[in-house]
């Protein structure tokens, strides 16, 4: 079980990442290029696509496939919380008390069938509530900035987050 | 003449006495194997060698070096435990086959002898009389997961895994010194070397 969970994370974790790297590319861009100290490709800045194409063996492939956790995290850029749009939807706490519960309906099969049947039924409404409500939330947020853009260049970031987020809906 | 009918009354009175103990004693041992006396009766036409072959397991098991399981095995067993119980839902005659293999490590554990399984059942009819119609029946089933593991119905293989569940739950959390009175004097020091600090309850 463990397996399968790791695997659906690592499919989940590493498109959006890429997003989020693109993004943060442009974002320095428009802010004058400004480099961030731990920035590891200070080509990056005037050959945006430097990183990716200097590795030609996994052209798919981010720069940092394990990126830090600091990377992960939302970062207020403008107002606007880039690095959320690539998250899971349901966060890693949440994930981890999901899937304990659902540890403890595994094991309690043998004991109690027909409650473990009804557990299991609570447990997905739940996750799906869980997912619904981050669902709404992301996608209203998009929505608003969508609407607020004004010039082709801010819809072309905003629906950039659409795809990053379809990247967290649809992982391949 | 009124010394002898003393006598004679009293006599009376010490033989009814001493058949009365020994009625008693008899059906007090009969009670402690509960549920098994009737299997020990299958295999024993009279109730003499019915009553010998119980005195004969009460007195083999009162000579074993039983001892109790720390708290830390405890939960290592119980962890163990957990993970068969688990691997239910995706292979049900595995996880039975694990129980059987858990049960059997934590007998061992506690000092029972392995080998011969059914001495091993009767020495276990001393303590576990209650619980040991649903092993037995739980090794068949385990068996027969061996043989054809896809011709059991899931909820025999359910019923299987909770008596061993039953007994692995007792021989875990007893405290190892034996419950029954009147071990031979001989064995007393090695029975009661078992420790005490396996009675709390783990579920």
């Amino acid at each position: 079980m463990s397996t399968d969970t790791d695997t659906f994370r690592t499919d989940q974790n590493l498109e959006p990442e890429r997003y989020e790297q693109e993004d943060e590319q442009y974002e320095q861009e428009e802010q004058g290029g400004q480099e961030e100290p731990g920035d590891e490709t200070p080509a990056a800045d005037s050959v945006p696509y430097l990183a990716e194409s200097a590795d030609p063996a996994e052209p798919e492939e981010p720069v940092e496939p394990m990126a830090p956790e600091g990377a992960a995290k939302p970062e207020d850029v403008g107002g606007r919380h880039v690095g959320a749009d690539g998250g899971p939807l349901v966060a890693a706490e949440a994930q981890e008390e999901f899937l304990s519960r659902w540890s403890r309906i595994q094991v309690s099969f043998v004991e109690d069938p027909a409650t473990a049947v009804e557990s299991a039924d609570v447990l997905v409404q739940e996750i799906g509530a869980a997912m619904l409500a981050s669902f709404e939330d992301r996608s209203g947020e998009f929505a608003a900035a969508g609407r607020a853009a004004s010039d082709t260049e801010q819809r072309r970031l905003a629906l950039r987050r659409y795809h990053a987020f379809i990247g967290v809906l649809l992982p391949e | 003449m009124a010394i002898l009918i003393t006598f004679i009354v009293v006599a009376v009175l010490l033989v009814a006495a001493a058949v009365g103990w020994a009625n008693y004693s008899k059906h007090r041992l009969r009670a402690s194997f509960g549920p098994e006396v009737e299997t020990v009766e299958r295999d024993h036409e009279s109730p003499r060698e019915v009553d010998r072959e119980l005195r004969r397991r009460k007195k083999q098991h009162d000579a074993l070096p039983l001892h109790a399981i720390s708290s830390q095995d405890q939960e290592n067993y119980a962890a163990a435990w957990e993970r068969a119980q688990g691997e239910f839902l995706n292979d049900p005659s595995l996880a039975l086959i694990h129980a059987e293999q858990l049960v059997a490590t934590v007998l061992e554990a506690r000092g029972y002898p392995g080998g011969e399984p059914d001495e091993q059942l009767a020495l276990l009819s001393v303590e576990y009389a209650d619980s040991l119609a649903g092993y037995r029946s739980a090794q068949q089933v385990s068996r027969r997961a061996l043989e054809e593991p896809t011709n059991i119905p899931t909820e025999e293989l359910r019923q299987a895994m909770l008596s061993y569940l039953t007994l692995f739950d007792e021989l875990l959390t007893d405290s190892g010194a034996t419950t029954t009175e009147a071990a031979d004097s001989t064995v007393d020091s090695t029975v009661m070397q078992g420790s005490a600090n396996g009675l709390e309850a783990n579920r």
